[in-house]
């Protein structure tokens, strides 16, 4: 039985909405409210959903990049909510998270060398000069970049380029879990595949721990172990990939699953269109978050939240077409 | 074919004049559009994709732009011949445009009633009141609910989805026999771009207007197309109809292309890498454009360009070595590397 290496617990994240002159509060953006979930050592999670589900605010707040409103992260079992300053710095040792935009993650005014770099001064992992140097050297490898590069700048990079300095500044600390918040949609299609297979193989290589935040269903499918999807700062099912895309209960995720364009021609899909938009996180819909689009809702649905539940196997969902 | 050609390009070229030197973004273009039938236009970033449609609408920005060579044959009349105004007849009213976001196509100082029924009284002479009236009627035909209310709000008061309705409403307002789609719904969330999708088809088959669709999405162009014209720097590389395409991709990068994305209902364990990255344009290799990528390439491949050949009936591809590329696919092996972190 594989250790559970992140757990989370009933995580909420609320932003507060200010008006007026004096700024009151006056209702809260519910971005994450009250999620479960956790990610065993070695495994890929694969966390999707549509714009403004909470998918990346999760992994910010399970970093703490983010403060949570409530809730509990534990990694390896300690509690990150309830560390101090400097047990925070380090436990991010062994926590990294790699961003969307390959462009704007990276200081235009730092060399390679000193973007992947940083993590090693602030952690205190090079003795010397030397030794940092080899240490990057070596980083940049593992990542398909040359040496000849380190000196360089993130401008001369082309977009993959970047998202592989990106990995390689999360990958110099030595984690264990990296939190990718959608590493790969600012990147052409073709470029993509190199930067999923890198992280396959740095994977396998490093025992590494992955959090995978995508809205890109073809390519969570590719790399994750398990998948949650989220819908307006809630889970609504969780399984493993396979069960996932092959069996799904929730019938948001049928409904996500029948909408993506697929590269066959002769494929012509059942497709489920969803009326609507979602609906906005800061008054969501009573119920089930749901019902609003849901082409199954019943009376039950805009009054009773549903429970979200295991329905054998370790498939979880929340509806109450289940519970039928 | 024995049908009339809506749209011909022919050798297009359109050049940018930078302080770096020459962007050749389209370099030797040509397909043709049939009236009711979508062309899918495929390819990834800078790759002329939509540059090729800014000089369909002559909407390139001249300096720097400049469209240097071709003809763009609408109707048996030459685009690149006309004049300003009688180009300007010609954009919204037979051929109309819309872009990949919504949000900064609308003006968000005026309500979207009054933008729609600025495009009818442009091209329709009708009085105000008859074009706003014709505005709620177009806004629901594109599925907005309450449409009488809706055309005095403001591009912000919309969502995503909304307001792309709200630009193919605007789009279609003067019944175009063309529409130009730059990645529509690649801002959009998948179950709205199925929506935005569906609207579209509908509306295709109710006008029988003919769309270019320009995405970088192989799934959207599966969905959509009749045929299908596959860019890489500049110039098209594979031509054919969109089954063919997708059952036989004869250019090494389609195939590459195909087998880089994976699949929902296949299963494998790595995919299959093109590597490197596009040329950038100012600096584009000698030969084939592929050919800094291409596992196949060889001695002719660094000298002369290929032309775009048509090599089976009705399918036409850009490559010296296609026929090798058939030979390997027959053999069930890969051309690209699935392993090692170089990949």
């Amino acid at each position: 039985m594989a250790e559970k290496l992140l757990e989370v617990n009933n995580l909420k994240k609320y932003f507060p909405v200010k008006a007026g002159i004096i700024k009151r509060t006056v209702a809260h953006v519910k971005a994450v409210d009250d999620i479960s979930f956790y990610v065993n050592e070695g495994e890929t999670l694969g966390l999707v959903g549509e714009s403004g589900c909470g998918k990346s605010t999760t992994g910010r707040t399970i970093l703490r990049l983010l403060e949570a409103t409530a809730g509990e992260v534990l990694f390896e079992g300690r509690d990150v909510m309830a560390l101090n300053k400097s047990q925070l710095r380090e436990i991010r040792r062994d926590m990294q998270i790699i961003f969307q935009d390959p462009y704007a993650s990276l200081n235009p005014r730092m060399t390679v060398a000193d973007i992947v770099g940083e993590p090693l001064d602030i952690h205190k992992l090079a003795k010397n000069k030397k030794d940092r140097n080899n240490k990057v050297k070596e980083i940049l490898e593992n990542v398909g970049l040359g040496a000849e590069y380190m000196n360089r700048y993130p401008h001369e990079f082309s977009g993959g380029q970047r998202q592989r300095i990106g990995v390689a500044r999360a990958l110099a600390v030595d984690p264990k879990l990296i939190i990718a918040d959608e590493p790969v949609s600012a990147l052409d299609v073709s470029v993509q595949a190199q930067v999923v297979n890198l992280m396959q193989d740095l994977q396998k290589e490093f025992g590494l721990t992955y959090l995978f935040i995508a809205h890109d269903l073809s390519v969570v499918k590719h790399i994750s172990d398990r998948v949650a999807v989220m819908y307006l700062g809630k889970i609504v099912e969780l399984a493993d990939k396979r069960e996932l895309f092959k069996n799904p209960i929730h019938p948001y995720t049928q409904s996500l699953l029948s909408a993506i364009p697929e590269a066959d021609p002769k494929k012509k899909k059942d497709r489920i269109i969803l009326k609507g938009d979602v609906p906005s996180p800061v008054d969501p819909p009573s119920g089930c978050r749901f019902h609003t689009r849901c082409p199954k809702a019943f009376d039950k649905c805009p009054i009773i939240e549903p429970e979200f539940k295991d329905y054998g196997n370790g498939h979880y969902a929340a509806c109450h077409l289940l519970e039928e | 074919m024995s049908k009339e050609k809506l749209v011909e390009v022919k050798n297009l070229k359109t050049y940018f004049y930078t302080e770096e030197g020459v962007v050749k973004a389209v370099d030797g273009v040509d397909f043709e559009i049939y009236p009711g039938e979508t062309l899918g236009v495929v390819g990834e970033s800078g790759c002329g994709k939509s540059v090729t449609s800014l000089s369909i609408m002559r909407l390139v920005e001249s300096p720097p732009g400049k469209i240097e060579a071709g003809e763009i044959n609408f109707k048996n009349k030459d685009l690149t011949k006309l004049s300003n105004k009688e180009m300007r007849k010609i954009r919204g009213n037979d051929i109309s445009m819309i872009f990949q976001e919504p949000m900064t196509s609308l003006n968000p100082v005026y309500t979207i009633g009054d933008q729609i029924a600025e495009a009818i009284m442009l091209h329709k002479k009708v009085k105000r009141k008859e074009a706003m009236r014709q505005a709620v009627e177009m806004l629901k035909k594109v599925g907005i609910p309450l449409p009488e209310q809706r055309v005095k709000e403001y591009p912000h008061q919309l969502s995503g989805g909304m307001r792309q309705r709200v630009m193919i409403a605007m789009a279609l307002s003067c019944d175009p026999q063309l529409l130009i789609a730059d990645e529509p719904t690649t801002a959009l969330d998948v179950t709205i771009q199925a929506q935005i999708l569906e609207l579209m088809n509908s509306l295709k088959e109710k006008y029988g207007m003919a769309i270019m669709m320009i995405t970088h999405d192989l799934g959207v162009i599966a969905e959509v197309s009749d045929r299908v014209a596959v860019m890489y720097a500049g110039k098209v590389i594979e031509y054919t109809d969109v089954d063919t395409l997708f059952e036989d991709p004869k250019h090494p990068y389609t195939w590459g292309l195909m087998n880089s994305i994976p699949k929902l209902d296949r299963d494998v364990d790595r995919l299959e890498a093109i590597p490197g990255s596009v040329p950038s344009p100012l600096n584009f290799p000698d030969g084939c454009k592929f050919n800094t990528r291409c596992p196949l390439a060889e001695g002719k491949c660094y000298e002369v360009e290929p032309d775009l050949e048509e090599v089976v009936k009705g399918h036409k591809v850009r490559c010296w070595r296609y026929k090798e590329l058939e030979k390997i696919k027959q053999r069930g092996e890969r051309i690209y590397s699935n392993g090692g972190v170089l990949g």
